[in-house]
């Protein structure tokens, strides 16, 4: 039987059959799985792994498409679903299953969300700097399966540099695992890797082990606006060539600042530079003196300490997805820290008659560029235009742009991923090796994988 | 039609195909304990040529296997006796270093230390550190994902990789990754490094350079035993420090070591804990005092620090050099590269020296504590009967229970064609049905160091050469 021939009654039927009428959320609940104008037949919430891996056989038994949800803080990433399917929250699988302070490693079910984990592993002053947006609401199986990454990343590198081991069910009901419980691991392929990113189309993230790190007893910013671009991008410049750069070091042109939820941030002045030190206290302060030294000549500067500036990195974090003030329209660019001019210009870039606003990562390299009024009165195809020339500058970059939230006419009418990388074939080749019946996440990923 | 080594040397010229038989000796080990003599062997001088060589080697169907500096552990670099092997000693150039984006591109022959030095000129560094990285290369660091000490604090190869220029086994040429550090699409950049030349060659790369540090120190904890030093270990990290590197050397391999050169060990001491401290004056400061505190804590006999460079240098002389040192124990030596979860270190030690005693076999102890990494190193004779079936007993009951531990077969030297048939110890076989998928795509015709990683019940143990090169082994 073919998937179009199931009603939703049928479906829950069967699944329930499969499951236990106790996994099926309530019918009314399925447009809460939405992705864009898509909406799933269904949805089903899965305790355990063997439940996930009986899920996985019967869709694909049945021809069914699987759209796994975790926390939907970033179910707008990635291109609208191509196939009709069954809503796979994991929130469900949410238990510590093996927290080793004295090992420096955790293992944890993918629905747990970061914010849970870090909760426990901050009893024994330990966290994964993770920090994705809106920690209370992702989970480590989203974070895992999308790679976002943190404000702290210039120093903490990616969720894929924490990641040790992970257990991952196929698009068959297939129970497989990756790496393992140890820091150091070559044995085999690095599957880890692949998967991470991967925004689940080659397979469900179910377990993920973590190396973790001692939480910094210490933090401290200093947050500064100066005259323009030049003199905000020079100040940058100078921190990263001392001998240790800042934890976190972003530029916001003054739309962008003025939106971010951070009373200490000064609006009105230009563009406002932020960085951030997290560590030992007296590393810390001698830092935060280099920097507040360093940018002397700023238009306004303001020094920040321990809590207050550890809930600006948190703003920081959560500045893309923000529930209280979402962008209408958000493309993240990858590029590299040296083209940090070229992202402050890109301001220029005006969407319905508005100019973007932009914070960049001036350390790690890349940022975002968003939009934050009715972009919709534009034409879409003319939002498409648009975004289709940032794409193609940031690929002049050496780098990429992926477009974050975007409305869905506009985003039919492009590859939210950008042009397709040279690798482009591997990656087809990788696709059908795992998932040749398009099981996971169909269409949603770069080139319609 | 011609004969493929004559096609070959149309590409690469004449003098750049060895098939001598004298001539391909060198080329027919690695650091590990396996020997074949390939076919023939190729240096090719630009990515160009190596597509062309290999595109040539597909038509004809012939194996191909790509080959660093010869000091792998673990048999990456064997070749079969009907292989090609393409080594890359003419394709040793840096090709840029960035110092606003802190990249450098290099090609596949550069030497690991060759970089370090070269981009220290600019106040940056490459992190990554294989004991052996006066000799190895690039290239054989990404097939192999190399560690080294460094790593502890800085992460493997893979961390310090953000791109890759790629010849697959039919020739093709791709990029992997990209020039930012996060690209688009499945990263193959990951998935690449470490695949030990299974996925293809890599013939550019482009690594991340990392500040260097303001302030460095050294510190030598000497122990009465080793039980005491393994328990230094654990206090160590249980204070929050990640060190930016923690190495044990027990009293065996510190016996070895200043019989070859005098790094400054205390020839009494029953293991001795090498440890390093990077970052800010401050930083280090306030971190010394507590490490200072954790080895007299548990134990130590003495802790000394480093006074300067030269005496810091010294110490970590007899570390890399310690491997080298034991032909001064005896002529052969097998290693296993193991990793436990760091606090079952003790456990770990207890089995290893209780496998010394039951099989009559010396083995040495200098690995990576700090991320739990061990070395037991045996060594023995193998001219004497038998002495080469126990060692490799030995080593398999090693293996065992690093992985009845929770931990695994393998931490930087790869699997190779030793410690293959091991692999169902810690995977199942859908562990590895999904590994294999990854090589279909990358190599449906699996003509890239094929017989390597996976168990296929295949693998014999050639007869071991000796460890006469004092100089090439390292771990």
């Amino acid at each position: 039987m073919v998937a179009s021939a199931y009603s939703a009654r049928d479906l829950t039927a069967q699944l329930a059959d499969l499951l236990g009428a106790g996994y099926l959320p309530d019918s009314g609940q399925v447009t809460d799985y939405a992705i864009g104008p898509f909406v799933p037949a269904v949805a089903v919430r899965p305790t355990s792994i063997d439940q996930v891996s009986k899920i996985l056989a019967w869709a694909h038994r049945n021809d069914f498409s699987v759209y796994p949800s975790g926390g939907r803080t970033l179910t707008h990433l990635g291109n609208n679903p191509t196939r009709p399917g069954i809503a796979l929250d994991m929130l469900g699988l949410n238990r510590m299953l093996d927290f080793q302070p004295a090992d420096l490693t955790v293992r944890a079910q993918a629905g747990m969300t970061v914010a849970q984990l870090d909760a426990t592993l901050a009893q024994d002053g330990k966290y994964v700097p993770l920090a994705p947006p809106m920690a209370n609401r992702a989970t480590i199986g989203g974070t895992l399966a999308t790679g976002i990454s943190g404000p702290l990343r210039s120093t903490y590198g990616l969720p894929r540099d924490w990641l040790i081991g992970m257990t991952v069910v196929g698009p068959d009901g297939t129970i497989s695992k990756s790496g393992g419980q140890v820091v150091k691991n070559v044995t085999g392929y690095d599957l880890n890797r692949l998967y991470t990113g991967s925004l689940g189309t080659l397979a469900v993230i179910v377990e993920a082990t973590f190396k973790i790190t001692p939480t910094p007893t210490a933090w401290a910013a200093v947050v500064a606006a100066f005259e323009n671009n030049q003199a905000a991008i020079t100040a940058c410049r100078d921190l990263l060539a001392q001998p240790y750069t800042p934890h976190a070091l972003h530029l916001l042109n003054p739309a962008a600042a003025s939106r971010l939820e951070a009373e200490q941030i000064p609006t009105g002045y230009g563009p406002v530079a932020v960085a951030v030190i997290a560590g030992r206290p007296a590393s810390t302060r001698r830092r935060v003196e280099d920097i507040a030294l360093a940018w002397l000549g700023a238009a306004s500067a303001l020094r920040i300490e321990d809590d207050q500036a550890a809930r600006l990195t948190e703003s920081l974090a959560d500045f893309p997805v923000d529930p209280e003030r979402p962008p209408s329209l958000s493309i993240r660019l990858n590029t590299q820290p040296g083209a940090l001019e070229q992202l402050m210009t890109m301001e220029s870039h005006e969407i319905a008659g508005v100019g973007p606003g932009i914070i960049a990562d001036a350390g790690f390299g890349g940022g975002r560029v968003m939009w934050w009024n009715d972009v919709s009165q534009d034409e879409p195809s003319h939002i498409a235009e648009s975004l289709s020339k940032l794409q193609a500058a940031a690929v002049g970059l050496g780098g990429n742009a992926i477009i974050e939230t975007c409305p869905p006419d506009a985003k039919a009418l492009i590859d939210v991923w950008g042009p397709e990388p040279p690798a482009m074939e591997i990656m087809r080749r990788i696709k059908r090796q795992f998932d040749p019946m398009g099981v996971l996440n169909p269409g949603r990923f770069i080139g319609g994988l | 039609m011609p004969d493929i080594l004559t096609r070959i040397k149309s590409v690469v010229g004449d003098d750049y195909v060895i098939d001598h038989r004298e001539d391909l000796l060198v080329y027919e080990y690695d650091g590990s304990v396996d020997r074949s003599m390939p076919r023939a062997v190729v240096l090719p001088s630009n990515t160009d040529e190596v597509s062309r060589v290999m595109a040539l080697a597909y038509e004809a169907g012939a194996t191909v296997v790509g080959r660093g500096s010869g000091t792998g552990l673990s048999g990456g670099a064997i070749t079969p006796p009907d292989g090609l092997q393409i080594a890359f000693p003419r394709m040793n150039r840096i090709l840029e270093v960035d110092t606003i984006n802190r990249t450098a591109l290099v090609e596949p022959g550069v030497i690991n230390l060759d970089l370090d030095n070269h981009v220290r000129k600019f106040g940056m560094r490459y992190a990554p550190d294989p004991s052996s990285q006066r000799a190895c290369s690039l290239g054989g660091n990404i097939a192999e994902n190399a560690g080294g000490p460094h790593c502890l604090a800085y992460g493997a190869t893979t961390n310090h990789v953000i791109g890759m220029e790629v010849v697959l086994e039919d020739g093709e040429v791709v990029y992997l990754g990209g020039q930012a550090r996060e690209a688009t699409g499945y990263d193959l950049r990951g998935a690449f490094v470490g695949s030990e030349g299974t996925f293809g060659i890599a013939t550019k790369i482009l690594v991340r350079l990392l500040p260097t540090p303001e302030s460095v120190r050294t510190f030598l904890g000497i122990f009465p035993d080793i039980d005491s030093a393994c328990t230094a270990v654990s206090a160590v990290i249980g204070y929050g420090i990640v060190p930016a590197a923690l190495e044990m050397i027990d009293a065996l391999s510190i016996k070895a070591v200043q019989n070859v050169t005098d790094a400054g060990y205390p020839n009494d001491a029953g293991a001795v804990l090498l440890i390093e401290l990077e970052g800010l004056n401050e930083e280090v400061e306030e971190v010394t005092r507590e490490v200072e505190s954790a080895l007299w804590d548990t134990g130590a006999a003495d802790v000394r620090i480093a006074e300067d460079d030269a005496e810091r240098e010294r110490l970590w002389v007899g570390r890399k050099t310690a491997f080298g040192a034991f032909g001064t124990i005896a002529p052969n030596y097998y290693l296993v590269d193991g990793v436990v979860p760091r606090t079952r270190l003790t456990h770990m030690l207890r089995k290893v020296a209780e496998v010394s005693d039951r099989y009559g076999i010396t083995i040495a102890n200098v690995f990576h504590a700090g991320d739990g990494n061990l070395h037991p190193c045996m060594l023995f004779d193998a001219r004497e009967p038998g002495v080469m079936e126990s060692a490799m007993a030995a080593a398999a009951e090693l293996m065992e229970e690093c992985a009845a531990l929770g931990g695994t077969l393998s931490g930087e030297h790869g699997i190779g064609l030793e410690k293959k048939e091991f692999m169902p110890l810690v995977y199942d076989d859908n562990d590895m049905v999904a590994m294999q998928r990854v090589r279909e795509a990358f190599a449906p015709k699996n003509r890239l160091n094929p017989g390597k990683i996976f168990p296929d019940g295949s693998y014999y143990r050639p007869s071991p050469h000796p460890a006469s090169h004092t100089a090439g082994l390292y771990v």
